[in-house]
């Protein structure tokens, strides 16, 4: 298997990189000694587009019900709720990105993760990730779409 | 000329917030000074009931108004508009950020079913924003006033009298030190006013689909004897519950008071401006959000949620009608292209149309 996925956003590439897990709600997740560390995948971040607001309204050492809100984010193209991708206890924030989000552009798989979960739940592959994205994609576009009218 | 002055009308901020108070006074110390204007202050413009005093005061008004209140424009004039007090919105050159401060503007082209009985005299709201100076709302009152006296000059018809309480100024409707020669009305502040929460209708969107009216379980809308669609029982209406505006296919229902600025009110291409990208990360979709919140306000007054009676018909939604349009002709969309190409262009184009929203 290769180090990584592509997905095509039209002329945009979303990279999909193996070696770590990806929930349904478009979040990577990579182990980290007993938690998963989570982040926004190269497909979120392509419909976000610059963020400049996030704010988390849990606080670190929550237990959170798979779906259960947990934050606001804010960029130049979008406004969103953020919701736990499973049931777990999320153990902690990442605080660098209070101070600048924008690092969730810069290194969305890397120092731009969000949060840390404890979570005994199972996720999917990259390439069960890129299955997916497949069979959403035109339900997302129509999503957009829908609000830009 | 001299006799006809514009009326300015400051509807309060609701609370105490001082740095709104002091934007509110400053206003009001300057044009009391100019003979040209006719300022008064009410309360709260959403807040006040139909038969409150400064709303009788606003009825009471027959030419030109100018109205500055804590509102996005849209929503100031629909609230003003169930309450009788009709006219056409005049167009306003204050801008804010990026947001054009005015109700409608002219070119827009309403597809509801619009405003009942409009009056031919020009309303303009403006929205008050604590972080926008005093001198930019002096300048655009200044403005309209002259764009005013040329329109109406030299016989406009004349404003009703009002109970007017010459240079005395409530110092609980404005504080802060005010210097003045003129006169200020001060109407309803002995009248208080609570807090209020309900939707508002946008006529020039709403096309009496009546879907809210099905939607809502408190009986919160009614029909007039026109057979439109009206908000009959406001204050029925669970606070904090805005689930009808995300019901509405046109988007024609306010909540003046949500945080959220599309649902309050902002102008369109402000509210257009951000897709809200929460379902795909994970939340309920707008009739999954708008069923929850209903039935956690049907929760709260004891009575049972009815989620899971499908009372709302989803309204047909057109998606295939535009992208026909975007790929010009109907041929390609029924040939059932490489599912993976077509889309994905489209997406760009999307995401390129949003950067064109950008001013
Ligand atoms: S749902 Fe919207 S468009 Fe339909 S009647 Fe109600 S306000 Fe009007
Ligand atoms: S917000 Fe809820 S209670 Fe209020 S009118 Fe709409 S559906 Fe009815």
């Amino acid at each position: 298997m290769p180090d990584e996925l592509v997905f095509p956003m039209g002329q945009y590439q979303a990279r999909i990189p193996s070696d770590r897990w990806f929930s349904d709600n478009h979040l990577w997740l990579k182990r980290i000694d007993d938690a998963y560390r989570v982040g926004f995948t190269a497909y979120s971040v392509r419909l976000l587009q610059d963020v400049y607001f996030l704010e988390w309204t849990v606080e670190a050492g929550s237990p959170v019900e798979r779906r259960q809100e947990i934050g606001e984010i804010e960029s130049s193209k979008a406004l969103s709720t953020l919701y736990a991708p499973a049931a777990g206890r999320i153990v902690r924030f990442n605080d660098e990105l209070l101070e600048d989000p924008s690092l969730i552009n810069a290194d969305n798989y890397g120092r731009g993760w969000l949060f840390e979960l404890r979570t005994e739940e199972s996720f999917l592959t990259a390439l069960e990730y890129v299955e997916l994205l497949k069979s959403i994609w035109p339900e997302t576009q129509r999503l957009i779409k829908g609000q830009l009218t | 000329m001299a006799s006809q002055k514009l009326t300015v009308v400051i509807s309060q901020c609701r609370g105490k917030h001082p740095a709104r108070r002091q934007l509110e006074a400053d206003l009001v110390a300057a044009w009391m000074a100019d003979p040209r204007l006719e300022v008064s202050l009410i309360p709260h413009l959403y807040d006040m009931t139909s038969d409150h005093s400064g709303m009788m005061f606003l009825r009471s008004v027959r030419n030109d108004l100018v109205i500055l209140a804590w509102l996005y424009p849209r929503a100031t004039r629909w609230i003003l508009d169930r309450n009788g007090v009709k006219g056409t919105a005049g167009r306003t050159e204050l801008v804010v950020g990026e947001e054009p401060m005015e109700a409608l503007s002219d070119e827009e082209s309403p597809h509801g079913i619009g405003a009942l009985d409009p009056i031919d005299r020009r309303i303009y709201c403006l929205r008050l924003d604590e972080t926008v100076g005093a001198e930019r709302y002096l300048d655009e009152v200044a403005r309209i006033a002259q764009e005013v006296a040329l329109r109406t000059s030299p016989s406009g018809p004349s404003s009703l009298p009002i109970a007017e309480r010459s240079g005395a100024v409530d110092r609980n409707a404005v504080n802060g030190p005010i210097e003045c020669v003129g006169s200020v009305s001060v109407s309803g502040e002995d009248q208080p006013v609570r807090l209020r929460w309900y939707p508002v209708i946008d006529y020039d969107r709403c096309t009496n689909c009546m879907e809210c009216i099905d939607f809502c379980l408190f009986g919160v809308y009614g029909i007039d004897q026109h057979g439109r669609i009206i908000v009959e029982l406001p204050d029925n209406c669970k606070r904090g519950c805005p689930a009808c505006s995300r019901v509405c296919p046109e988007n024609a229902i306010l909540f003046p008071a949500h945080k959220t600025p599309a649902i309050a009110g902002a102008a369109g291409e402000l509210a257009g401006l951000r897709i809200d990208l929460s379902e795909l990360f994970g939340g309920a979709t707008a009739l999954q959000r708008a069923v929850q919140e209903r039935d956690a306000a049907l929760r709260q007054t004891g009575r049972p949620p009815v989620a899971d009676r499908p009372t709302v018909p989803r309204r047909p939604t057109v998606p295939d009608a535009r992208s026909l349009d975007a790929n010009s002709g109907g041929a390609r969309a029924q040939e059932e292209p490489s599912r993976d190409s077509e889309p994905q262009d489209e997406l760009d184009e999307l995401i390129d149309s949003l950067d064109g929203l950008e001013l």
